[in-house]
Order: C-alpha cells, then sequence, then structure tokens
C-alpha cells in the first residue's frame, strides 16, 4: 500500500502545482473571432490582438508609447541616401518548432510579404521596399526605392511579424512564431496560448493565456458580470459600464486607440458616389450627441482619416456641423429625398450601440434606414472582401492607414486620382515639414470629398481585474502583449 | 526432481498468491480513486457547466420579458432598436445554450419546445416592433399637427389595441418558454443528484471490495504462517525430536511427501536404519562371543570352565539335594580320528555330545570336560536312577553308530558314575568319577563303573 501512498502524495503535489499554475493564467475576451490565427493574411485587428507580440514578432515592435522598439533586429541604420535599410538581428532565436530565426527566414518572410500572390493586406506600406539582401547569417539589407522614414514602424506591425517558410502556409490554422506564446489550439471557441519554453528572452509572468471571442452582448457583460474576464481590451461601449465600473474587482481605465470610427460609404452605390449626398449624410449625423455610447469617456470627435495625437493633425471637426436642415437641404440638390439605406453592422458593441443614433440621426433628414446585424466573418467576407454594402460602421485600428484612399482595391470603392498623386508625393516626402504639410493637405481633401462620415477617434477603456497589472493604456497598435501582464 | 510441488515452488507460489492480493487490492484502490476522480471532474465540470448553462437560458428567457417591456415602452425609434437588437441577442443567445445543452446532456428530443418557444416569440416580438415603429411615427406625425387629427387619433388607439392584443400573447408565449427551460434546469438538478447517487453507491461497493481485498491478504498472509509452521517448523521440531531420543526409531522418523525436508527426512531414516541394523550385528557378535565363552564351540555343550564356575557356584544347593556325578570318554577316539579324519572325530565327538544331551534330564549338568570326554553332575538323583539313565544312553551310542561318507563308524563310551561322597564336594565326586571311568576302560570298555562306598570316604580322601 505504500507506493499507493506515494502516489496520492505525489497527486497531492501535482493539485498544489495545478492551484499555483492557475494563477498565472489570464482571460483574455476580443469579442471578435479572429477569421484565421495569420496576421499576414487578414485585415481583421482581432487575429493581431491575439497573435501579434504574444505568437509572432516582427523585425521591430511597437511599445505602449507608440514608440519603435528592437525586437528580432536588434539595430538598424539607414544609408546616407536613404535608400538602404540595414538590420542586425539578434542570433540564437527559434521558432516554436524548433527552426532556428535568421536572416534567411527573415529575408523569407519579407519578400512573401511583398508577394502579391501571398495576399498580406498591408502589403502596399511596405511598397518602398524594392529587393530584400541576406548581408549575412543575422543581416538584412533592404534596398528602396524612395526613403522611407516609416519603414522601422511598419516593421513592428502584424502585417510584418517574421514566418518561417516551413510553416509559413500553415500558420492560418497552427500558427508558429518566436514570440514568447505557443498556440495550444481551440478548445471549444476559446483560444489557448501557453509559454514557449525556448523563448529566447525572459520567461513571462503569465503562462498561459485564453482568448475568448464573445460577440453577444448579452453573453459578455454576463460573463464580466460572473467574473469570468480578466481582461477586456475594449470596455468602452458596455451598457453595464456603470455597474462594472462599480466594481470593486475591476478596474477601468481610460486610453487611446489609433482606430478611427467611421460610418463607411460605398461609393460605387448611387447616389453615394454623390458628394452632395456624402456631405448630407455628414450634416445629418451629430457626432457629439453619439458620444453619449461611452458612459464614461470623452473621445475626440474628427473630421477626416487621421489620429489627433499625429503632429500632422488638422482640425477638420466642425468641417460638417450638425445640421438635419442643411443635409435636407443637400439631399433635394441631390434628388435623393426619400432614400433608403441599409446600415451594415459588424458584431461590435460600438457598432451596435453607435448605429442607433446613426439611423435616428438619418431618419431624422429622411433617409429611411435599415440596420443589419453581421457576424464578423460575414462581415469580411460582404463587406470588406466582396464590398457588397451601402453604409456600414467601423473603426479603422491600423496606425497611419491614411493610404487606403489611395488604394482601388479598398472596400470604399473611392478613386481619386488627385489622392493618390498626393500620397506619392507623401511618401516621397524628405523633409518632415514638407510631409506633415502634404498629410493636412491629404486630410483636408478627404474631409472635403466627405469620402466617409468621419466620427470620432475611439476610445480604449480597457476593463480588467484589480490585480492585473502591466494592461496597456493606449493601443497605438491593436495588440495585446500577455508577456507585460502579471498578477499583482 | 520430483514432478510435484517443493517446498520452494509452494512458499513462491504462496508469495505470488500474496502479491497478486495485495496489488489487486492496490489497483481496486487506485480504480476506486480514478472513478471517484472521473466522476467528481464530470460533476464538477459536466454537470456544473449544465446547470450554469440551464441557469442563463432561463435568465435569458426571463429577460425576453424585460426586453418586451422595453420594446412596448419605446417612445423613439432608438429605445425600439436597442431593444430588438437586445431581444435579437437574446435569441442568439438562447439558440447557443441550447445547443450547448444538447450537447453536454446528449440528448436533443426535448429541446424542440424551447426553440419553438423562442421562434414564436421572437416572431411576436417583431410583429410588436412594426406595431410600435408606427406607433412612435402616429405620435410624431399628431406632434407635428398644430390640432389633433382624427384619422391619425383612431390609428393610434387601433395600433394600441393591437399592441395589447399582442402583449398578452407574447406573456403566454414567455411563459412557455420560461417553463420549456425550467424543465431542462429541473432534468439537470435531477441528474446531478443521480450521478451524486451512483458515485456515493459505487463508492460503498468499491469500500466493502477494498475491506474484502484487505482481509483477503491477511488470510494470505496467515495462510503462509500456517503453511510455514506446518510444512517447516513443525516437521523439523519432529524430526528434531525423534533424533534426540538416545535410539531414534526409523519409525518416529515421517517420510511422507515429497519436498526437501521429506527427502531430507528420509535420508535420516536410511542413516537411522543403518546405525541400528549395524547395531544390531555387534549385539548378535557380542552374543555370539559370550556363548563361545561359556561353551564348547563344536558341541554347543558348555565347557570345562563354565561347568567348574557352575558346579562352585550351586555347591550348596547341589549338596543339599544330592546329586551323582559323572565322566564320560568315547573309546578308542585315537583311532577314528586316525582312521577317518579330525573331522569324522569331531562329527563323532559331536554325535556323543547329542545323545548324551537327549538321554540326560533336563536339570542335568553337562559339559565337554577334555577331548573326547564329558561331565555330567545329576542334582537330585539317587544313584540308582542315575545309573540306569547312563546305562541307557551308553546302550543308545553303541547302537546308534555313525555315517560318514557311506562307512559306518561304531561309537562307544565308557562312564564313571560316582555318587555324592561323605564330604559333599562335587570335586571329590567327579575325581571318583573318573576314576571309575578309569576303571570301566581298563575292564574292557562300552561299559559303567559306579564306584562303591569306602570306609575312607568319610575323611574326603582320593579314591
Amino acid at each position: 500500500m505504500k507506493r499507493h501512498w506515494y502516489g496520492l502524495v505525489v497527486l497531492g503535489l501535482l493539485a498544489f502545482v495545478g492551484v499555483a499554475s492557475a494563477s498565472e493564467e489570464v482571460r483574455v475576451e476580443l469579442q471578435l473571432r479572429p477569421p484565421h490565427l495569420d496576421p499576414t493574411l487578414t485585415p481583421s485587428a482581432t487575429t493581431a490582438e491575439a497573435m501579434h507580440l504574444n505568437v509572432f514578432q516582427g523585425l521591430t515592435r511597437i511599445d505602449r508609447e507608440g514608440q519603435v522598439q528592437p525586437a528580432l533586429a536588434s539595430h538598424w541604420r539607414t544609408s546616407g541616401d536613404g535608400r538602404q535599410l540595414i538590420l542586425g538581428l539578434q542570433p540564437d532565436i527559434t521558432f516554436h518548432d524548433g527552426q532556428p530565426f535568421t536572416a534567411e527566414s527573415a529575408a523569407f518572410s519579407l519578400e512573401r510579404l511583398l508577394d502579391p500572390e501571398a495576399g498580406n493586406p498591408q502589403r502596399h506600406l511596405f511598397s518602398a521596399i524594392e529587393r530584400v539582401e541576406v548581408a549575412g547569417p543575422y543581416r538584412l539589407r533592404l534596398h528602396l526605392s524612395r526613403p522611407d522614414a516609416l519603414l522601422p514602424f511598419r516593421l513592428g506591425l502584424s502585417a510584418a511579424v517574421m514566418v518561417h517558410p516551413y510553416s509559413a502556409a500553415t500558420n492560418a490554422e497552427r500558427p508558429v512564431g518566436t514570440g514568447p506564446y505557443r498556440v495550444d489550439g481551440w478548445r471549444r471557441d476559446e483560444l489557448h496560448l501557453s509559454a514557449y519554453p525556448g523563448y529566447w528572452q525572459a520567461s513571462p509572468a503569465i503562462s498561459r493565456g485564453i482568448f475568448t471571442f464573445t460577440a453577444n452582448r448579452l453573453e459578455m457583460e454576463n460573463a464580466l458580470a460572473e467574473g469570468l474576464i480578466d481582461l477586456y481590451p475594449d470596455g468602452s461601449t458596455l451598457l453595464s459600464h456603470p455597474q462594472l465600473s462599480l466594481r470593486s474587482d475591476y478596474v477601468m481605465q481610460d486610453g487611446l486607440s489609433e482606430g478611427q470610427v467611421i460610418v463607411a460609404l460605398n461609393h460605387a452605390r448611387p447616389p453615394l458616389d454623390d458628394l452632395r449626398v456624402r456631405r448630407a449624410l455628414s450634416h445629418a449625423v451629430n457626432r457629439q450627441a453619439l458620444l453619449s455610447i461611452y458612459p464614461s469617456a470623452e473621445p475626440p470627435v474628427i473630421g477626416s482619416h487621421f489620429s489627433p495625437l499625429h503632429p500632422a493633425y488638422v482640425e477638420l471637426a466642425e468641417r460638417y456641423p450638425h445640421s438635419p436642415k442643411r443635409a435636407r437641404e443637400l439631399l433635394a440638390e441631390a434628388q435623393a429625398e426619400g432614400l433608403e439605406l441599409t446600415l451594415t453592422l459588424p458584431p461590435t458593441i460600438y457598432a451596435e450601440r453607435a448605429s442607433l443614433f446613426i439611423a435616428s440621426d438619418l431618419e431624422a433628414v429622411g433617409i429611411r434606414v435599415r440596420l443589419e446585424r453581421l457576424s464578423w466573418q460575414e462581415w469580411l467576407e460582404r463587406v470588406f472582401t466582396n464590398r457588397d454594402y451601402a453604409l456600414t460602421l467601423v473603426a479603422h485600428v491600423e496606425p497611419f492607414d491614411l493610404d487606403i484612399y489611395a488604394r482601388d482595391d479598398y472596400y470604399f470603392n473611392y478613386r481619386s486620382e488627385t489622392f493618390r498623386a498626393l500620397w506619392e508625393r507623401i511618401e516621397a516626402a524628405q523633409e518632415e515639414s514638407e510631409r506633415h504639410a502634404l498629410l493636412g493637405e491629404a486630410q483636408r481633401h478627404l474631409a472635403e470629398e466627405a469620402v466617409n462620415v468621419f466620427l470620432f477617434m475611439k476610445p480604449q477603456q480597457a476593463i480588467y481585474k484589480a490585480n492585473l497589472g502591466g494592461v496597456w493604456q493606449n493601443a497605438p497598435i491593436p495588440a495585446v502583449p500577455l508577456e507585460e501582464l502579471y498578477w499583482k | 526432481m520430483q514432478p510435484a510441488m517443493g517446498l520452494t515452488t509452494r512458499a513462491a507460489v504462496l508469495t505470488a498468491l500474496m502479491v497478486l492480493v495485495a496489488f489487486g487490492a492496490i489497483a481496486l484502490a487506485l480504480s476506486t480513486f480514478s472513478k471517484y476522480r472521473d466522476a467528481v471532474g464530470f460533476l464538477a465540470d459536466r454537470q456544473a457547466q449544465v446547470l450554469v448553462t440551464t441557469s442563463r437560458l432561463l435568465q435569458q428567457s426571463e429577460g425576453m420579458v424585460a426586453s418586451t417591456a422595453m420594446l412596448m415602452l419605446a417612445e423613439d425609434h432608438l429605445s425600439r432598436r436597442q431593444a430588438m437588437f437586445e431581444i435579437a441577442d437574446r435569441k442568439e443567445w438562447i439558440g447557443r445554450l441550447v445547443e450547448d445543452l444538447a450537447e453536454l446532456r446528449d440528448a436533443d428530443e426535448h429541446f424542440a419546445p424551447i426553440y419553438l418557444a423562442r421562434d414564436r416569440l421572437v416572431e411576436r416580438l417583431e410583429v410588436l416592433d412594426e406595431l410600435v415603429s408606427q406607433r412612435i411615427n402616429l405620435r410624431e406625425a399628431n406632434a407635428q399637427q398644430a390640432l389633433p387629427d382624427v384619422l391619425t387619433l383612431a390609428r393610434l388607439a387601433q395600433v394600441e389595441a393591437q399592441i395589447a392584443e399582442v402583449i398578452r400573447t407574447t406573456r403566454t408565449l414567455s411563459m412557455d418558454l420560461s417553463v420549456a427551460v425550467g424543465y431542462h434546469l429541473a432534468a439537470a438538478r435531477q441528474e446531478s443528484q443521480r450521478r451524486v447517487d451512483a458515485l456515493a453507491e459505487e463508492t460503498r461497493h468499491s469500500e466493502a471490495l477494498l475491506k474484502a481485498s484487505g482481509l483477503g491478504v491477511l488470510l494470505v498472509v496467515l495462510a503462509t504462517v500456517a503453511f510455514i509452521h506446518h510444512s517447516v517448523v513443525g516437521r523439523v521440531t519432529r524430526l528434531e525430536q525423534a533424533l534426540r531420543r538416545e535410539r531414534p526409531l526409523p519409525e518416529e522418523i515421517s517420510t511422507g511427501g515429497h519436498d526437501e525436508i521429506a527427502r531430507m527426512a528420509r535420508t535420516i531414516h536410511r542413516y537411522v536404519d543403518r546405525i541400528n541394523h549395524n547395531e544390531q550385528r555387534i549385539l548378535t557378535m557380542n552374543r555370539e562371543l559370550d556363548f563361545l565363552a561359556s561353551h564348547d564351540g563344536l558341541t554347543r555343550l558348555h565347557n570345562r570352565r563354565h561347568f567348574d564356575q557352575t558346579v562352585t557356584q550351586h555347591a550348596e544347593t547341589l549338596q543339599a539335594q544330592g546329586y551323582c556325578a559323572a565322566m564320560v570318554d568315547i573309546d578308542h577316539f585315537k583311532q577314528v580320528n586316525d582312521r577317518h579324519g579330525h573331522a569324522a572325530g569331531d562329527r563323532v565327538i559331536a554325535h556323543v555330545a547329542g545323545l548324551l544331551r537327549g538321554g540326560l534330564p533336563d536339570n542335568a549338568l553337562l559339559a565337554r570336560y577334555g577331548g573326547e570326554e564329558f561331565a555330567v553332575v545329576l542334582p537330585g538323583m539317587a544313584p540308582a536312577a542315575a545309573l540306569e539313565c547312563l546305562e541307557r544312553i551308553r546302550r543308545r551310542v553303541a547302537q546308534t553308530p555313525l555315517l560318514v561318507e557311506d562307512a559306518q563308524i561304531p561309537v562307544t563310551v565308557s562312564i564313571g558314575l560316582a555318587p555324592q561322597l561323605p564330604s559333599g564336594e562335587v570335586e571329590h565326586c567327579l575325581r571318583a568319577a573318573d576314576e571309575s571311568l578309569y576303571r570301566a576302560k581298563r575292564s574292557g570298555r562300552n561299559r559303567l563303573v559306579l564306584r562303591a562306598q569306602r570306609a575312607g570316604d568319610a575323611m574326603g580322601e582320593r579314591a
């Protein structure tokens, strides 16, 4: 029987260890279930939130203040003429499958990023890169078609994470990166991550991360009420926000994201191709009243697709003051009275809440509105990919993504030679002052064209357990780095 | 080696049995713990999930009532849409909760009423949404007019009536939904209880089995001890006791069985047997030596030394009861030896000794006294009777020739007989008988001469 007691003792110890390790687990709610897990192949920010900086890492990383920091590249410099970016890579790093990270795999990742066939939705951000050269086992030289001061920042975006040739093709289902966590897999609708023992930096305090994706607002509020969620980075629009802010076990944190919340218009759908109609929509919406969806935040109202945090920001919020009268006049001018529009919504709480106000505002100027709710997958497919919509309400969380208005293939269906030329000049601009001036021009152009109805900067009110430390206050990029979290 | 089980084998079998029973008990205990763990895990995990899911389901189905109230009370489209969003969220979540429940409870036959009640309720709520929307529009239209419009008011009253009707049906449908969900909550509770009961029962069963196993181990241990005591200690002790005797008896050494102790016992048995046999032989030899010390080897009669000792020992008795003494000598014995050889001579001596032995009474003392000479003392016998007895023997000898290798050897004896002398001493009497023998030889042999009483006999002088 002695052996048996040993067994019991071992079981007891295991149970103890189990209890001990359970406290190093964190449950993060992200609301939108990612279409897949490869951040280089989807515009869905929720994939980046779960994967970037946790499973995948880039050559550089953007920190919580939005600053560029070394990551897989320990240092870099730009050549005198600005036409080369030379990066020195960290040695002795392995992917989760044991494959080494070298200049070869980095070059593969960047070439894949630049390959139009590979389908990286952010490929255009890296269009300055002409050629990738392996200059040594841990040395990479990027040959640029033009100087690009933003390139180190962009290399820190989720679209530019490093992958390995062996695993790149299956990253969507079985992601293999160099980050502090590896993916254990899906259990029901939860994504489980655990600390990678071979991580090249210090082991993180949190050993297990569980991402949950609860689209249903009631269900999520219920989960929060039951204390099942340790961190929800975007609790701003919760109806139960006031109740939750009274709880001592949860902390609400005010912050801003780089996300512009807009009513995106499909320019290919008449009469949205009519500038008067678009301006009527901009006048119809009462942005200030809309902000009541945030019980405890006052995000800045915007008049263009640009962050007020950026030094080149131009104040355009009052370009289209709330005026139902002016809106009706413009609609009458465009002979678009009795207009009927469908507002297609992704399943985010801010979109649903804001849509109620937008619908009332549009109805107030005589537009009949139908609200259509879609799942995230449906939204990505129908709206983003197939551009089968009239109006949609969404936040563009990618930082500094003004270039999307220069793209023909973007879901707005907005085509402007003027803007494209402007953007080319912005990219070629060497001087910062020149760049900023051009960026200001670009903002004004988008506002004048009323390309979309620009609403406000999306607040990032993280709600998390009071004893959880290390949560990002702002969200300069969509990411929830578990590595930086710890239990107090 | 014997085909039967040896001590080692039996000990090994018992040990194996003990180990087997012990391991069986351990395995049983482990399996009980494992079952217990599984059952507790199931209860904690799955049943808890079922209970949580059904509770949430109940909460959401009851929440439908709140959402209905919110919709009914909506004063503008924003509130109305918000209510409808909430209703859609509840509908979607109820659907998923039911799916979860169906998966958790491995059953689907009873879930249809929930879906049905939910869908009918939502259907009615959509109708309500449309009516509320109309009401909002009519109220707004009314508010914009300076004077109340009769038609609008009539339409409004009609819509209000329809809303009241829909509300009544939604109330019933909400109840149906709650009842359908409540059924599963109760079922889940019952299932939990059943699981707990089954677990308790199984634990009790395992407990009894474990106790029995413990008892089994104890019995096997006792059996082992008894076996060792009986088969080893007991037998070795008995063997030791048997061997401790001064003269161990082979029949006391138990040699039954086929094991190592039995083989050892048989070896000891054979050894003891051999020792006893040898001892018997030594005793026989000793008896033979004793016999030869007092007897004559050829005739098996007493020898002269023994005869003299006996006579001396019993002298008083003889004198008291009276006796006669006689000396017998084979006639012409030298010639027999010379003619027929010493072997034939020996046979003649043995032949005469046999006839003497046969002819004398049982209490007569008889010994081979010299080469072919015999001494006889006849206690309590009168000279006349002695004479008659000895004369009969003499005649018998003379009439019984010895047959040696087809040749008849005639044998005769001369006898000198003397009665008890007045001195009473046997030695004197024998000497007197010897004198008579001498006379008999001188008188022609094959005769008996009785010594006559003389005057000097009383003084005990030489006759």
